[in-house]
């Protein structure tokens, strides 16, 4: 799919013009407490900002629309598929991270991105062995900080 | 003359030299990985100061603070993954340097500029300590309110494409760092209930997200032909080090950078980060050649490597002669005064003078290891980025999450910097610049405690922020430098476009 | 007061004293213990813990791991002593900020039960400071001022100085403005750059000032005078009966046995009756005071109970 310049230029402008639009409409109101006795009140700069990004993305929209220039730009069906595994991998690994700690999280991400980039040889292997164990004694010894493993 | 003769003994006693060298190697090392930045390595070295001598733990601190901000760059250049966030500014150029096989040239002028930039902020420091600190007091609210946003229009409009797409990244910094505490009641603020984001969202999770993840993400999706080198070998002997005419091009930016950080370093709260994009951008306003910048400039380079060093001895100027701390670092460092019992401050010289000037000596000498440490530091790491890179983007991308896992010991903090990987991915699709939007993240609290400081004090009236000289001239200067960059991308627009017709 | 702290220093060492090879009798510890700090490495209560720690390590006969767990201004520390194993091995510090002011303002996931305590050991004190051009030579003069209904800024850092502030205003009649400022480098710096005209912060950061002759102390706002300066009055001899006090102390999670409390006790007690840690502690600005278990617990009850009423005054409740 082949996109104009113009257009994916403008789809950022309005994705970034949303943003300030949400935390203004939802996420102000509720999150940022008052306590009322204020002279300035704790509105006043999230408020200023949250306008200057609506106005900055406004002008952004108003200058691509108003001059095309660049290249159009591909958006690819394997690419978003490889991004998308990409992200997945982190997710998961995450996950692992958290459930079975540090060292396992460590050789699930090490073994998922020597894969992905075509290194499935024995260096992998060892690699995403070795690493997190020398890793985790190095900071035991040197800085006295203990990775969270499956035992804990 | 005898309290400088001592002194010098002092630092060359061998118990001394050998904290001094050991923390700047240590420095330059935990700089260089990712996710160990040089706050953590002054912070874990803090139990030593219960028991060490003075001089020797103020030395070894000094001296892994040095380490650590060139340390730093070492893996912006070769991994586009700065170490630390003042690293931040030096990753495009070095970065291009490197592909093109002169990675060890960029890393030379990165550490030349990084020695002459520390030397020069020190002698600075040496000669008018007590004298410039009272600069340090010029500064109020409304003066540093307009200092931020001349400061966000600068390196707005250094990075990236479009000045417009740089100020919204900038804001969208700026918001970031509204998460946390209030400034003014103290209660914590859209932060979704989670008692991890009370205090703020952290700085380390963020750069290393936005900055080496997003990068590493990109790597990994790049390869997909057989995994090789990632940074080609030297094709000429010139390509490894400092020729004639790099020396000639970088004189210029490392002065600049060096006064400039320095000025930087003596205002309290600014920082090394800011000094880095100030010299890099200055370096570009009066570069020889403006166009290589973002595409392998050794100017820049020099420019923002000297401008960030040069705000390590500056920051030593408001402690010694005021007693106020010029950013964490320093923090840090009153309390290791307190804890020898000195009192930071201006007494200091009289209360004890070899301590100074044995501060003094080191910080000299320490600029001299440094020399000699980034030397053999960076042909070490040179070969580690020798490694294919489908081995050592995934070994990186872990010693990156272990980085940000220590420095709080917080999985929350990990979830955060997976969090920035993916966003800093998409800006990076999206041609949005990711330094900006660091640099307003850093400099958030700053304009907002100073942007509210202002308004109590003028119990609401905005024409308080016009009401001091020095901060008109903030303003003023804010204007002029944005519509400079203006005025240079149309006319670079229309002679782009004149040519093609 | 100042002797009533020293007394009861002296009875925990003779206590401590008079039981025979402290704690080593059953066996704990026999493991490194850790210590949670709750504020960043190289601060005034890290830097005191640690020496506090190193002390105790002696008496305990294991090596004592300080690790800081810091954010959500002091709350993230306390949350993860609550959330460890009751067992004696990992306690922290609780002071009495995250304890008694913060569970009224933020939902937090300890309330004063998830805590055993094992003692206070240092109190944080205030005072009033003004710029070294300032018109007001003595509390005198500054009462007289605030009396006249005249503005008078001051760097406000924390929320327990506020309600201070808030009390002494209604007291007087006076009209402070708070200039909100995030540490106490920073207030103290406005205060001598003239941007307020004075604060209200503690030793660390103002005694170095007043020896530099960068700031003046006008009187001390806690209950006792700073021992760095015993000639400056506190704020009730000037003839206002309010005072403001904060304390640290140390925790473990509830439930930990009886037996090992008490030799937390003795060993923390003890360390904080050497000489040299106090003098260090003294250096950072922190004084030295002990609370029993039972002493401090009720502090922080007394304080969670009347904040309830405090933070109204200051719009928070």
């Amino acid at each position: 799919m082949k996109l104009s310049r113009r257009a994916f230029e403008s789809c950022i402008a309005l994705i970034s013009a949303a943003m300030p639009c949400i935390l203004l409409l939802f996420v102000f109101d509720d999150q940022i407490p008052t306590s009322g006795l204020e002279e300035i009140g704790p509105r006043v700069y999230p408020d200023t900002l949250a306008y200057a990004w609506l106005a900055l993305s406004l002008l952004y929209l108003a200058d691509q629309w108003t001059r095309n220039v660049g290249e159009p730009v591909e958006i690819g069906g394997s690419a978003v598929f490889r991004s998308l595994a990409i992200i997945g991998v982190v997710l998961v690994g995450f996950l692992v991270l958290n459930v079975a700690g540090y060292l396992l999280g460590a050789v699930f991400y090490i073994l998922c991105f020597t894969w992905m980039m075509n290194e499935r040889g024995w260096a992998a292997l060892v690699l995403s062995v070795v690493t997190p164990v020398v890793v985790y004694v190095a900071l035991e010894a040197a800085f006295q900080v203990r990775l969270p493993t499956i035992l804990d | 003359m005898d309290a400088v003769l001592l002194a010098i003994n002092h630092v060359f006693a061998p118990g001394n030299l050998i904290f001094l060298v050991a923390g700047v190697f240590g420095g330059v090392v935990l700089g260089a990985i990712p996710g160990l930045s040089a706050t953590m390595a002054i912070a874990l070295l803090i139990p030593f100061t219960l028991t060490l001598d003075p001089v020797a733990s103020l030395l070894m601190m000094t001296g892994a603070y040095k380490g650590g901000i060139f340390g730093g760059s070492i893996s912006a250049i070769l991994m586009r993954a700065p170490g630390t966030s003042a690293a931040a500014a030096t990753v495009e150029d070095g970065q291009a340097l490197a592909k093109e096989g002169k990675g060890l040239k960029a890393l030379k002028v990165s550490l030349i500029a990084s020695v002459i930039g520390d030397t020069f902020s020190d002698i600075i420091l040496i000669i008018s300590a007590v004298q410039l600190a009272r600069v340090a007091l010029q500064f109020g609210p409304v003066e540093y309110t307009a200092l931020t946003v001349f400061a966000l229009t600068v390196v707005g409009s250094a990075a990236g494409t479009s000045l417009i797409k740089g100020l919204i990244a900038a804001v969208a910094g700026l918001s970031l760092a509204m998460v946390g505490l209030d400034p003014s009641t103290g209660i914590p603020r859209l932060a979704f209930g989670e008692i991890h984001l009370y205090g703020g969202v952290s700085l380390i999770a963020v750069l290393i997200g936005i900055m080496t993840v997003a990068e590493l993400l990109r790597q990994i999706e790049q390869r997909r032909e057989a995994s090789r080198a990632h940074i080609p070998p030297p094709r000429h002997r010139d390509d490894s080090r400092i020729t004639r005419e790099d020396a000639r091009l970088m004189a210029r930016p490392i002065a600049a950078g060096s006064i400039l950080g320095t000025i930087i370093g003596v205002v309290p709260g600014l920082g090394p980060t800011l000094g880095a994009f100030l010299g890099y951008d200055t370096a570009w306003r009066i570069a020889r050649k403006p166009e290589k910048f973002g595409k392998g400039s050794v100017e820049a380079i020099a420019g923002a490597e000297s401008g960030n060093n040069a705000v390590s001895g500056a920051n030593l100027i408001p402690l010694l002669g005021l007693g106020i701390p010029g950013d964490i670092e320093a923090a840090i460092l009153i309390g290791a005064f307190l804890i020898q019992g000195l009192t930071p401050g201006p007494l200091i010289f009289q209360e004890s003078p070899d301590v100074v000037y044995g501060l003094y000596v080191g910080l000299l000498v320490a600029n001299a290891v440094l020399l000699v440490a980034g030397l053999l530091a960076i042909r070490v790491f040179v070969r580690l980025a020798g490694v294919r890179t489908g081995l050592l983007f995934p070994v990186v991308f872990v010693l990156a999450i272990v980085g940000t896992y220590a420095f709080q010991q917080s999985l929350f903090d990990v979830g955060i910097t997976f969090f920035f990987g993916v966003v800093g991915y998409l800006m990076v699709k999206a041609d949005i610049p990711r330094t900006t939007f660091l640099i307003g993240f850093i400099l958030g609290p700053l304009l907002e405690d100073n942007f509210r400081r202002s308004l109590e004090l003028s119990s609401g009236q905005y024409d308080i922020f016009l009401s001091s000289t020095l901060g008109n001239a903030f303003w003023i200067a804010a204007i002029l430098s944005a519509g400079w960059v203006f005025y240079q991308r149309r006319k670079m627009r229309r002679q782009a476009s004149g040519g093609k017709q | 007061m100042k002797r009533r702290v020293a007394l009861k220093v002296l009875a925990a060492s003779v206590m401590a004293a008079s039981l025979p090879a402290v704690g080593h009798a059953e066996g704990f510890p026999d493991k490194e213990i850790t210590l949670i700090v709750n504020y960043g490495a190289g601060g005034g209560t890290d830097l005191s813990a640690r020496v506090l720690a190193k002390g105790a390590e002696e008496f305990l006969g294991q090596p004592i791991r300080v690790v800081n767990k810091t954010g959500g201004s002091g709350t993230v520390g306390p949350t993860n002593i609550a959330a460890a194993e009751a067992d004696g091995y990992t306690i922290g510090i609780a002071s009495f900020s995250p304890m008694a002011v913060s569970p009224h303002l933020t939902p937090v996931a300890y309330s004063l039960d998830s805590f055993d305590f094992i003692l206070g050991h240092a109190r944080y004190r205030s005072g009033i400071s003004v710029g070294k051009d300032s018109p007001y030579q003595t509390i005198e003069d500054f009462l007289d001022a605030a009396r006249s209904g005249q503005e008078i800024t001051y760097a406000a850092t924390d929320t327990l100085t506020k309600i201070f502030m808030a009390k002494l205003q209604q007291e007087l009649g006076a009209d402070f403005k708070a200039v909100n400022y995030k540490s106490g480098q920073e207030s103290v710096t406005a205060t001598i750059a003239g941007v307020v005209d004075f604060n209200l912060e503690g030793p660390t950061n103002v005694v170095p000032q007043v020896k530099s002759d960068n700031l003046r102390l006008l009187a001390s706002v806690s209950s006792v005078p700073w021992f760095e300066m015993p000639d400056v009055p506190t704020i009730k001899d000037a003839g206002v009966d309010l005072f403001v006090e904060s304390y640290a102390g140390l925790a473990a999670p509830a439930g930990v046995p009886e037996d090992r409390l008490k030799v937390l006790e003795d060993a923390f007690a003890q360390a904080l009756n050497d000489p040299e840690v106090q003098k260090t502690m003294s250096g950072l600005g922190m004084e030295p005071a002990y609370f029993s278990s039972a002493e401090y617990r009720t502090l922080l009850e007394e304080g969670y109970a009347s904040m309830d009423s405090d933070l109204e005054i200051i719009g928070l409740k």
